[in-house]
């Protein structure tokens, strides 16, 4: 048996080990708790993308003819079979097949990860990569994170893939040392980085994943109990709360308390875990969603009234649903009805589709539209009317609806790959056209690189409802944990000034995690859960000692097996104990009451001694105890006995 | 209060009704609220007098009612019990359940009050009202009742939205089935559910001693009656219910029509067909796996040859196929297309269901020639078969669910007496546990032995971890492995609920109790002188002996004393010379000990040693 049970270990193994604008917290913890080793989450930095050069769908002379960078120490032969790097307004992407990061692999040994517990889809897209590390654990996923993660992989992968791609070897030392030192910066650990997997990677992934329901407690190797709680974030995120017999720990990640389509967040079962794990707060924290939502509505509808199409850069799942949502009525009420929009993605159809049969992961608003019966999200009707149009891409039969100006929907949010790619070369030219970014993931400026220069509007309204730091504060005064531990980012720093709404402030202990922090935690309980086996409960009577509170020795034989502590009783049974205070006055007084009188009371140094004349018998009261001495008359002895324990409880 | 009790109100030795009241750990729980088809009077609902001749209230009464799934013979007394019998507290059902539910409702509320003119039943606003009291569950979701009460829902296959229940209070726990199948079918998967291992499974057995044949089989017979049927110009009537056989039965059709190229029409009887479709579309995740996995590209419920039934077709010439409402043929549309095509030898009745006693489809089934319809004689000359499709689980399948859950014990429900007494004796030779089959209104009490949750302290704990793994093995207390004995008070706040076991010194931090010794010493004096060199200590000894038996005398580490192993009794010589002195103290516990040394110890020192 290992005491270890009493610990939690948190290993984290993901970024940000450097910070470059915006980039995003991306979680992977990997914890062990009473022997049981769990990972939580294991995203896909897809933050490289930015390094690449884009995937055009058809031919564009603009792109091709974006100059190559020359590289020092290169003869301009060699230059020309080294033609990798592209130079654009002083930054250099690669043109070559983009890679991805995947979490640090070197500080744990993945075979010996048991679980894996999933937040929502946008959080495992590293999952077809374990496997090559040996990951060989469970795999624990709502229903919707499942199909919707899936959703997310498959597109990515048919946008890197859809087209043949050189696959060129950059990553050789001599060139990137050729390289100007502006971009070798940004270009760090580039031999761990990882080309997407493929089609069958993702079915054999998702194969193993478990899809779960809100609420369902999973028993993970009998010591711990794993329970998805709704996190408000997205159709079927959740945080987890791990419970050992003895503590609960808390793992809240992307998380929300806007009212947006999901079930609302959960946050009564969270309440005082003795560990809580913060995670994965807004990305935007500084841009309020209702009011980047009214941004967005305005300049379209600007664009679209002056003969401008509108780009919304996006994923094909999350806050995607809300926007076809609000995008229709505003579209109605600024009188531009007939403005056709169009989803394009390989996953359009099925992310739609899938959104419309999880009504029970949804807000009581759109869960109660079933009951009609109707679609909970109103795109289906859209999609019916002929309002919405969705495309896998851009090749098919879009091309026989396709009319100006339009609201297009397309990934990739990047804008790396994908049919967004499309739209940013046939409309970037023109200023009438707009390109609204919403996902803050992603460095719009960075992500604008190569379509410069560009004449088309761009504009960054960033939607993200996860908490921001004023309501995680407000979350944590709430939940109150007995330890947090949360990304060192979210701390205050010394030097800054210490504004709740900048940075979190817990009135509790907490620990700073970063790439490849490992923290121990004492999870100290005050109590342990057993059993009391229904033979030893038959044997036990308690007794009233307090109004309410009832109290019984007990002794009995405890069996201490993984998970199970089971009390039983024991052949001989110890003896009673007694329980309170003795006061010689009260003796005394009873003692008179039985006509014994010839009585006195010493007092020496604090101990109350009743002498019992004659030499009969003398009681000594001492703290803790009581002491019946000397009584050569047996009758006299029992009746001191009777007479002090009827001052004493018995127990 | 270790006893659960069940009575089943409805649906003991009975099909219909079904409503059982489970009492665990201070907790009532309502299975289900369904009606009777086979009456019209009171006994068409459940009987709720027997709770509120307790003097309770429903709701003070019941802590929740849960209820299976969709199918009226479950569900139809909600409203009454709600609105007009005045239950107000929760009611659980899944998601599918309550979307559905209020609609069969409704149809069968204005079959009997539109059609029939019944008083005294609930209107559509009580249904409305009753639905709005709902709490929806998911599987697998453990959800709290109350503190002590949880429940969780599995997948129980026999039609959308059919759940399993799982329900808990402590350390006793029931699952009730409701109506499931153990067989996946064309839209729905089948019932799981894993090894929980409840103290008691209710379980229906509606097909109790039927180990049906394969369901291919099935399927192709029904087929090729139903072709042969339309091939010789016959008319095929088809009751069911709007939801569930319906829509197997239209797949089943669909893709047949589909294989064989025909173009005989299919109609479903209108109104509900539309909107049922829909419900099913909107809960894809509810059906089989197959069906999940294609839905996006092709839903299995947007049917091609199935057409909306008018009820000008009734007369039309030729061959067709009708499904209509209600299954059971007890009123509305499939009553009268009945009473029309009834006559006709060339027409088939295929009865896809079961039919309670009392209901035409039952007197059908029953062979019976003439049967009186609204007050006119109808000869049966059509053909009627009988196909087993309800997706109820046999014999075997409830055989199965018993394996997979390991209940203690079984209660049976939701079948024919004979056919349960039959079961009951095949459960208890091959399991070994008791059945129980109760009649309505009957009580069963099964005892259990539950074990009860205790919060220990983790100091005690941690004393008894090191015990059973620090410890030399000659110092244990205890010999088994990983076991350790352990001594503390168990302390209980408010009732039952918190139990904790804590050290002594934590009483008195919690509750300000202390530990309090009593103690006792006497000095005896040894009479006479002894020799220098006798051994008193051996003197002692061997009277110690003597007078209590089974003691352990042993000699102290300091010498000139003595103590009595396993007690608190001890000994120690204060003085020699002149006089030996003895110091004996005990505690309480050993009094009765100490009392017999006192009274006989000194009068036990053999005399011939002592010099007078």
């Amino acid at each position: 048996m290992e005491l270890v049970s009493f610990l939690l270990y948190i290993l984290l193994g993901f970024f940000p080990k450097y910070c470059l604008g915006s980039r995003p917290w991306q979680p992977c913890y990997v914890i062990r708790v009473e022997g049981v080793t769990i990972m939580l989450d294991c995203t896909l930095d897809l933050f490289e993308l930015l390094n690449f050069f884009p995937l055009p769908l058809v031919y564009s002379e603009r792109l091709s003819s974006t100059p190559f960078c020359e590289l020092n120490n290169f003869t301009s032969n060699e230059q020309s079979e080294n033609n990798i790097f592209r130079e654009i307004i002083g930054r250099i992407l690669i043109d070559s097949l983009p890679l991805v990061r995947i979490p640090e692999t070197k500080l744990v040994d993945f075979s010996m990860v048991d679980v894996l517990l999933i937040s929502n889809c946008f959080s495992f897209l590293s999952l077809p990569y374990l496997f090559e590390f040996g990951f060989s654990g469970k795999v624990y996923a709502t229903e919707p994170t499942k199909q919707l993660g899936r959703q997310l992989m498959e597109e990515l992968c048919e946008f890197l893939y859809r087209l043949p791609t050189p696959s060129k070897n950059w990553r050789d030392e001599s060139i990137l040392q050729s390289l100007p030192e502006c971009a070798v910066k940004t270009l760090t650990d580039v031999n761990s980085w990882k080309s997407f997997y493929k089609s069958d990677d993702i079915t054999s992934a998702i194969s193993i994943v478990q899809g779960i329901s809100y609420g369902q407690k999973l028993d993970l190797f009998g010591s711990v109990q794993a329970t998805a709680l709704s996190s408000g974030y997205c159709l079927g995120s959740c945080n987890w709360l791990m419970e050992t017999k003895y503590s609960k720990i808390g793992y809240v990640s992307s998380s929300s308390t806007f009212t947006t389509h999901p079930c609302p967040m959960e946050r009564q079962s969270l309440l005082s875990c003795d560990a809580l794990i913060l995670s994965s707060l807004t990305n935007a924290p500084s841009a309020n969603p209702d009011t980047m939502l009214g941004e967005l509505c305005t300049k379209m509808a600007t664009t679209l009234r002056g003969g401008g199409n509108v780009l919304i850069p996006c994923y094909p799942t999350g806050v995607v649903y809300d926007l076809l949502e609000c995008l229709h009525t505003f579209l109605d009420n600024a009188g531009l009805v007939g403005v056709p929009v169009y989803m394009i993605s390989p996953v359009a159809k099925n992310s739609l589709s899938l959104a419309n049969i999880y009504a029970e992961w949804l807000c009581e608003a759109k869960q109660s539209k079933v009951y009609q019966p109707e679609h909970p999200f109103p795109h289906a009707e859209f999609i019916k009317s002929g309002r919405l149009k969705h495309f896998p891409n851009i090749y098919g039969d879009l091309g026989n609806v396709y009319q100006t100006p339009c609201v297009v929907f397309a990934g990739h949010p990047s804008l790396r790959c994908g049919d967004a790619v499309h739209f940013m070369e046939v409309w970037g030219s023109s200023s009438k056209n707009s390109v609204i970014f919403t996902e803050p993931g992603f460095d719009y400026l960075h992500a604008l690189t190569p379509y410069q220069p560009l004449n088309m509007k761009a504009f960054y309204f960033p939607i993200d409802p996860c908490m921001n730091f004023f309501v995680a504060n407000k979350l944590l005064k709430e939940l109150q944990p007995q330890v947090l531990i949360t990304p060192t980012d979210y701390l205050p720093s010394a030097a800054q000034t210490q504004k709740d709404t900048t940075c979190l402030q817990p009135e509790m202990p907490f620990y700073g995690v970063k790439r490849g922090s490992v923290v121990k935690v004492e999870l100290a309980s005050k109590y342990k859960k057993i059993e009391m086996t229904s033979e030893l409960a038959s044997t036990i009577f308690p007794q009233e000692i307090n109004p309410g509170v009832m109290a019984t020795s007990l002794s009995g034989l405890l069996t201490i097996r993984s998970g199970n502590n089971k009390l039983h009783p024991l052949p001989h049974p110890k003896p009673k104990n007694l329980w309170g205070h003795t006061n010689a006055q009260s003796l005394i007084e009873a003692l008179k009451e039985h006509g014994i009188t010839d009585i006195v009371l010493d007092k020496k140094n604090n101990q109350d001694i009743v002498q019992i004349l004659g030499g009969k018998a003398s009681v000594c009261f001492n703290d803790g105890e009581t002491i019946i001495q000397n009584c050569h008359d047996e009758k006299l002895r029992l009746l001191l006995k009777d007479m002090l324990l009827r001052q004493l409880i018995q127990l | 209060m270790s006893d659960i009790r069940i009575v089943p109100l409805g649906a003991g030795q009975d099909v219909g009704r079904s409503c059982i009241l489970v009492s665990m750990g201070g907790k009532n729980i309502m299975f289900d609220c369904g009606m009777h088809m086979g009456y019209n009077d009171e006994r068409r609902f459940p009987d709720f007098t027997y709770i509120t001749d307790t003097g309770q209230t429903l709701h003070d009464y019941i802590n929740c009612v849960i209820l299976s799934h969709f199918h009226l013979d479950h569900c139809g007394a909600l409203p009454y019990f709600t609105e007009m019998c005045g239950y107000n507290g929760p009611i659980y059902m899944t998601h599918p359940t309550k979307a559905i539910c209020p609609v069969l409702l409704e149809d069968f509320r204005r079959v009997c009050v539109d059609k029939k003119g019944e008083q005294n039943f609930f209107t559509s606003q009580m249904i409305k009202d009753c639905m709005r009291k709902v709490i929806t569950v998911n599987l697998h979701q453990c959800v709290k009742v109350d503190d002590q009460l949880e429940i969780k829902a599995y997948y129980a296959g026999h039609v959308l939205g059919a759940a399993m229940f799982h329900v808990r209070v402590g350390h006793q726990s029931v699952v009730y089935t409701g109506d499931y199948n153990m067989t996946p079918d064309r839209h729905l998967g089948s019932a799981w559910i894993d090894r929980c291992r409840p103290d008691l499974l209710i379980t229906e057995s509606t097909y109790a001693t039927t180990i049906r044949d394969s369901k291919r089989c099935r399927e192709r017979d029904f087929l090729k009656k139903l072709h042969e049927c339309l091939e010789r110009d016959g008319k095929v009537l088809i009751p069911v219910f709007a939801l569930g056989r319906a829509q197997e039965l239209c797949i089943l059709l669909e893709s047949y029509w589909e294989r064989m190229n025909l173009k005989y029409p299919i109609y479903f009887s209108t109104g509900l067909t539309e909107k049922a479709n829909h419900y099913y579309k909107l809960f894809i995740s509810w059906t089989n796996q197959k069906i999940k996995n294609t839905f996006i590209h092709r839903n299995m419920f947007d049917f091609k040859h199935i057409k909306a039934f008018d009820r000008s077709y009734i007369d039309q010439p030729g061959p067709m196929i009708v499904f209509a409402t209600p299954g059971m043929l007890h009123a509305g549309l499939s009553l009268q297309i009945f009473k029309k095509w009834a006559e006709d030898e060339k027409n088939m009745l295929i009865m896809p269901g079961y039919c309670v006693p009392g209901t035409i489809g039952h007197k059908v089934l029953s062979g019976t020639k003439k049967i009186e319809i609204d007050k006119k004689l109808v000869n049966i000359r059509l053909s009627v078969q009988y196909m087993s499709f309800s997706a109820h689980a046999d014999a075997k399948g409830i055989m199965q669910l018993i394996q997979l859950a390991e209940p203690k014990n079984v209660l049976l429900v939701h079948g024919e007496a004979a056919k349960m007494e039959f079961l009951r004796q095949k459960i208890n030779e091959e399991f070994g546990i008791h059945c129980y089959m109760p009649a309505n209104g009957e009580t069963v009490a099964i005892a259990t032995t539950p074990s009860i949750s205790v919060n220990m302290s983790s100091l005690l704990f941690k004393r008894a971890l090191e015990e059973s793994i620090g410890a030399p093995p000659s110092k244990r207390l205890c010999s088994l492995p990983n076991s350790a004995v352990v001594d503390g008070l168990l302390v209980m706040k408010n009732e039952v609920i918190e139990v904790s076991l804590l050290t002594h010194k934590e009483v008195s931090d919690e509750i300000g109790l202390t530990r309090h010794k009593l103690k006792f010493s006497q000095t005896l004096t040894l009479d006479g002188h002894f020799l220098p060199d006798s051994n008193i200590l051996e003197l002692l000894t061997t009277s110690i002996n003597k007078l209590v038996p089974d003691s352990k005398v042993l000699q102290t580490k300091e010498g000139y004393g003595l103590e009595l192993s396993g007690t608190s009794v001890t000994l120690s010589i204060a003085q020699f010379l002149p006089q030996p002195l003895v110091n004996l103290t005990w505690e309480l516990q050993d009094d009765h000990i100490g009392s017999i040394l006192v009274m006989n110890l000194v009068r036990t020192i053999p005399r011939a040693l002592i010099m007078t």
